[in-house]
């Protein structure tokens, strides 16, 4: 488990993250979201021990990562993916993950059937002696995946994973942290894609130096809408938000051509009693659903709401 | 009882030697790869080597110039080889922290398990050996050139000489080993390949204004050779100490740019 308490990390007379307070269970998918400078990749340095925290404390399975002598256990236990793959252009695919793999202390026989099985599974290993600086964007951040897997750790650190990736690439890399979650591991996310966090994260921290929200999606997605609920009628006419008005659960009505969107407390509970009286009034009501509000409308409500305060 | 063992050894963990080779090694097979650096530091010596050969054939055709005489003239023209082991060290040394900040790839290094310590002396050993290897072929070359060009005339081995030895065996290495400290340091604040390099080559050139600095006011060239040991250590320890202070994890990540 992973547990930070009032971390801060100032550089300067700049603080890049305040007073952040979360725990990262085990076996769970994490995401940080937030905007450009909000201390994302800061606040993972200090997770993973990369840099210290000014105040504050976290700890990585109980191991402080202000102890000098934690890091090459915090270390064993952790990978790394940086915003940037940074692997090295002029040697070859399988020389910088053979590199990376003696570092973390593996031996061959395991290190190259690790680094056989990794690159077979991201289908690189047709390419493994090519030279890095040969590979498109999308096979060197498959290469800086595996890189931070060989070690098989219990924590991913991904800092935009899917980054620059085709709709292609971005698919592998997103089934592959959700195998990753399957076999156990607990894997960190820092993204924008507002899309992947709320089809991959269990739950989520918006920071702006300081924590925004922490929950799961779903969770901020109650606490921060109500729900919004379409009636697809045959036929709608004006008078029906009329005739809603003593429903006092019902927020708000508007009609868009046949359409029915409401703003309703408990849709479980409210919707049948808005289709009773709708058949009763002699509409036919075709189907119903849901409008989901997505991550990215929660954290431009959390954003901008923070920005304006 | 063994547990007291293993907790006095995570308090005081070793320079794991199997990290420091790995980077070491890494950064000899990203060398070979780059040309520039890679021909760039098989010039100087080579030129030097030629030069000196050159000047013993030439020499050799004066019929009145002794074994002593051609002895001390070859080894007063063969102390320049002394600033080849610094000049490698610099290209490497520059190159090698440079690579790593433009691509990138500090920060999955510095999330192995790593020392500070480990990183230090692997990127130290990258430069340093090559440096040194590639001055103690130079001297070696031009003893065998000079020898096999003399011993017809001569019939006596006349290099090397005991000052060379000394040039071989104790300076070069110090010499190596500052020029592989001064490129380290420069290269935390550079980041550009050649700026790096330039910066590195200017750094070490006062060592040798120095050398020819004292070469004029000290006559014995024991007191000379003494003399330059002297200053060598002491810039060595002051550029060893720079350099600590910027290969820490957090500096390195925070600071360099």
């Amino acid at each position: 488990m992973i547990v930070a308490s009032a971390l801060t990390r100032r550089f300067g007379n700049f603080t890049a993250v305040e007073n952040l307070s979360l725990s990262i269970e085990r076996g769970k998918i994490f995401g940080f979201l937030g905007p450009n400078g909000a201390g994302k990749t800061t606040t993972m340095r200090m997770l993973t021990g990369l840099i210290s925290p000014t105040e504050g404390t976290a700890t990585v399975d109980d191991l402080d990562v202000s102890s000098p002598r934690n890091i090459p256990k915090i270390h064993r236990n952790v990978g790394v993916l940086p915003e940037v793959p940074g692997l090295y252009e002029n040697l070859s695919a399988y020389r910088n993950l053979d590199f990376y793999g003696k570092l973390y202390g593996l031996k061959d026989p395991n290190l190259s059937e690790r680094i056989e099985t990794l690159l077979k599974t991201f289908e690189l290993w047709d390419r493994r002696q090519d030279a890095v600086n040969t590979f498109s964007k999308g096979m060197k951040q498959k290469i800086a995946i595996i890189r931070c897997m060989l070690h098989n750790p219990e924590y991913l650190f991904l800092d935009e994973p899917v980054s620059g990736l085709d709709p292609e690439a971005s698919k592998t890399v997103r089934d592959f942290i959700l195998d990753l979650k399957k076999s156990g591991k607990t894997v960190i996310l820092s993204t924008h894609n507002l899309d992947d966090a709320d089809r991959l994260c269990d739950k989520v921290a918006v920071i702006r130096k300081n924590l925004l929200a922490l929950d799961t999606p779903s969770n901020l997605r109650s606490k921060m809408f109500r729900r919004t609920v379409v009636f697809h009628l045959k036929e709608a006419d004006d008078l029906i938000p009329e005739k809603l008005k003593p429903f006092s659960f019902v927020e708000s009505v508007t009609r868009v051509e046949n359409k029915l969107v409401m703003d309703v407390e408990d849709p479980e509970e409210d919707n049948p009693e808005i289709i009773d009286l709708l058949v009763r009034s002699g509409y036919k009501v075709q189907f119903v659903g849901e409008i989901r509000h997505s991550l990215e409308e929660i954290y431009l409500k959390l954003v901008g709401n923070n920005q304006h305060n | 009882m063994w547990g007291t063992i293993s907790t006095t050894d995570e308090l005081k963990p070793k320079l794991n030697w199997g990290a420091v080779r790995e980077i070491f090694v890494k950064d000899l097979q990203e060398l070979s790869k780059n040309r520039y650096v890679f021909y760039s530091m098989l010039i100087l010596p080579c030129l030097l080597v030629g030069v000196t050969l050159i000047n013993t054939y030439s020499t050799l055709s004066n019929p009145q110039i002794s074994a002593a005489q051609i002895s001390i003239l070859i080894s007063t023209v063969s102390e320049t080889v002394i600033i080849v082991p610094a000049i490698v060290s610099v290209l490497i040394g520059s190159t090698s922290v440079v690579i790593e900040k433009n691509n990138r790839s500090l920060e999955p290094l510095l999330a192995t398990p790593i020392t500070d310590s480990e990183l230090l002396v692997g990127k130290a050993l990258a430069p340093f050996v090559p440096g040194l290897g590639i001055g103690l072929v130079s001297y070696t070359a031009i003893i065998i050139g000079v020898d096999v060009l003399t011993y017809p005339v001569y019939h006596a081995f006349i290099l090397p000489t005991p000052i060379l030895l000394y040039q071989m065996l104790v300076l070069a290495p110090l010499v190596g080993l500052f020029g592989t400290f001064v490129a380290l340091f420069i290269s935390t604040k550079i980041k550009d390949v050649r700026a790096a390099q330039q910066v590195s080559t200017f750094a070490v050139l006062p060592l040798f204004f120095v050398l020819i600095f004292a070469s004029f006011f000290l006559t014995s060239t024991l007191d000379l050779l003494f003399a330059l040991t002297l200053i060598l250590v002491v810039a060595i320890v002051g550029f060893v100490r720079l350099t600590i202070s910027q290969f820490k994890r957090e500096s390195i990540l925070v600071s360099w740019k």
